[in-house]
């Protein structure tokens, strides 16, 4: 062993145990919106007149992440409908009985303009946020009811007071109360305070994708319970 | 979940600590560290299909978060208390020597990148050389002064791990 050796090990001996605990899913929703914004300014610089159109973009969310500049239109899959509105909103439907790919909603929302982080069997919550002081056992500590950033409409418009477990199905199986298949989560990203993102985290268990707001740089992320018990009333991840 | 997706998340799983590791001996912070190698390893998925192919992805990463500015990340991290990877006040019990961290981080920059990727990624001088985008013969120099320097300080010179390899035994 010689001299550069020895002093190699000795400096990589010097910092042992490190961990880089940001989520893959975090650095790949941010490396998204750097890919997006590059797309936008060669856009801008090469094809003004086409980047300036905003379409629809059904079908476009390809594979491989490939993701174009920000699009006010409607997005459509077959396991969700995302519309943006003339009002700065957007309006998200979900398809029932559809397989969701939470990937294809992630890249809707970003391409839509709107920070989010999109999971999959996964709670994810800022540490420490909390609508009330002693959320119940359970219930998700997050900012609920996200007021003015969210709120979850029936059909023909008529509003429902948003809870953790007022949540958006693919099914009408599994516990918790039950919203019509139809209801829809309106978005205001406008109202999403500088440094959070919007949280949805999808249960497979009973096809609910329940919604929040976190901290874009400390939050954490554990597995839903396995199996929601009948009646259940939130989303609890196990910690 | 895409094939891309698939072995990105495999590259960050398998080289982000190691990508942490190299930063932080560079720039002797460990959340800026953090801020940085988020940084690399989100630009290297924005354009993962070109990174994918380089020599050395984690190298890649390593060169950009050093030559990136903390202007994404930093100003929105809520600050939590991290206490134990404030290298300036490590925990003896958590293993972090400050006294060789520091000695690294006394070396000219360039060096400091050297000893970094070399010791926290195993590149050898031609993959050093690839991701720091200078000549192998540059690394190689670098090297050896970093080492040369590096021998003279008594963290280093008189470490009990230093003295106790075999072939450090002078006999004496």
């Amino acid at each position: 062993m010689n001299d550069d050796d020895d002093v190699l090990r000795r400096a990589r001996e010097a910092l042992p145990g490190s961990h880089m605990g940001i989520p893959v899913e975090k650095i790949m929703a941010v490396g998204r919106s750097r890919r997006h914004r590059r797309f936008a300014a060669l856009s801008v610089t090469g094809t003004a007149a086409a980047a300036a159109v905003a379409v629809g973009v059904a079908g476009v969310l390809g594979a491989g992440g490939h993701v174009a500049p920000v699009t006010r239109g409607t997005i459509r899959t077959a396991a969700f409908t995302l519309v943006s509105n003339a009002n700065g909103t957007d309006t998200l439907t979900l398809t029932g009985g559809q397989a969701f790919n939470p990937g294809a909603l992630q890249r809707a929302l970003n391409k839509a303009g709107i920070r989010a982080l999109v999971t999959s069997g996964q709670l994810c919550r800022s540490p420490g946020w909390s609508a009330t002081a002693t959320p119940p056992p359970g219930f998700l500590p997050l900012p609920f009811p996200p007021n003015g950033i969210i709120s979850l409409q029936l059909p023909g418009g008529r509003p429902v007071a948003l809870t953790p477990w007022n949540v958006l199905r693919l099914s009408s199986s599994g516990g918790g109360r039950r919203i019509p298949l139809d209801a829809v989560l309106v978005i205001n990203p406008a109202t999403l305070p500088a440094g959070t993102e919007l949280w949805f985290g999808y249960r497979p268990d009973d096809q609910a994708l329940f919604n929040g707001v976190i901290d874009q740089n400390s939050y954490t992320c554990s597995p839903f319970r396995n199996k929601p018990n009948p009646g259940s009333t939130g989303p609890a991840g196990n910690s | 979940m895409g094939q891309d997706q698939r072995d990105f998340t495999e590259f960050y799983e398998a080289s982000r600590d190691a990508c942490l590791n190299a930063v932080t001996a560079v720039v002797g912070d460990r959340h800026t560290a953090e801020d940085l190698v988020a940084e690399g390893f989100a630009r290297a998925w924005a354009s993962w299909r070109k990174v994918s192919q380089y020599s050395s992805p984690a190298g890649w990463v390593v060169r950009v978060a050093l030559n990136a500015g903390v202007s994404w990340w930093r100003p929105r991290r809520r600050e939590v208390p991290l206490g134990d990877h404030d290298l300036a006040t490590a925990d003896p019990a958590s293993g972090v020597d400050a006294a060789i961290l520091a000695a690294i981080r006394r070396l000219p920059r360039r060096q400091r990148e050297v000893i970094s990727l070399r010791a926290f990624l195993d590149l050898d001088t031609q993959a050093t050389a690839e991701a720091l985008g200078i000549a192998p013969g540059t690394v190689t120099a670098h090297l050896s002064r970093a080492v040369t320097a590096l021998r003279l300080e008594p963290a280093v010179r008189d470490g009990p791990t230093l003295a106790n390899f075999p072939d450090n035994h002078d006999g004496g």
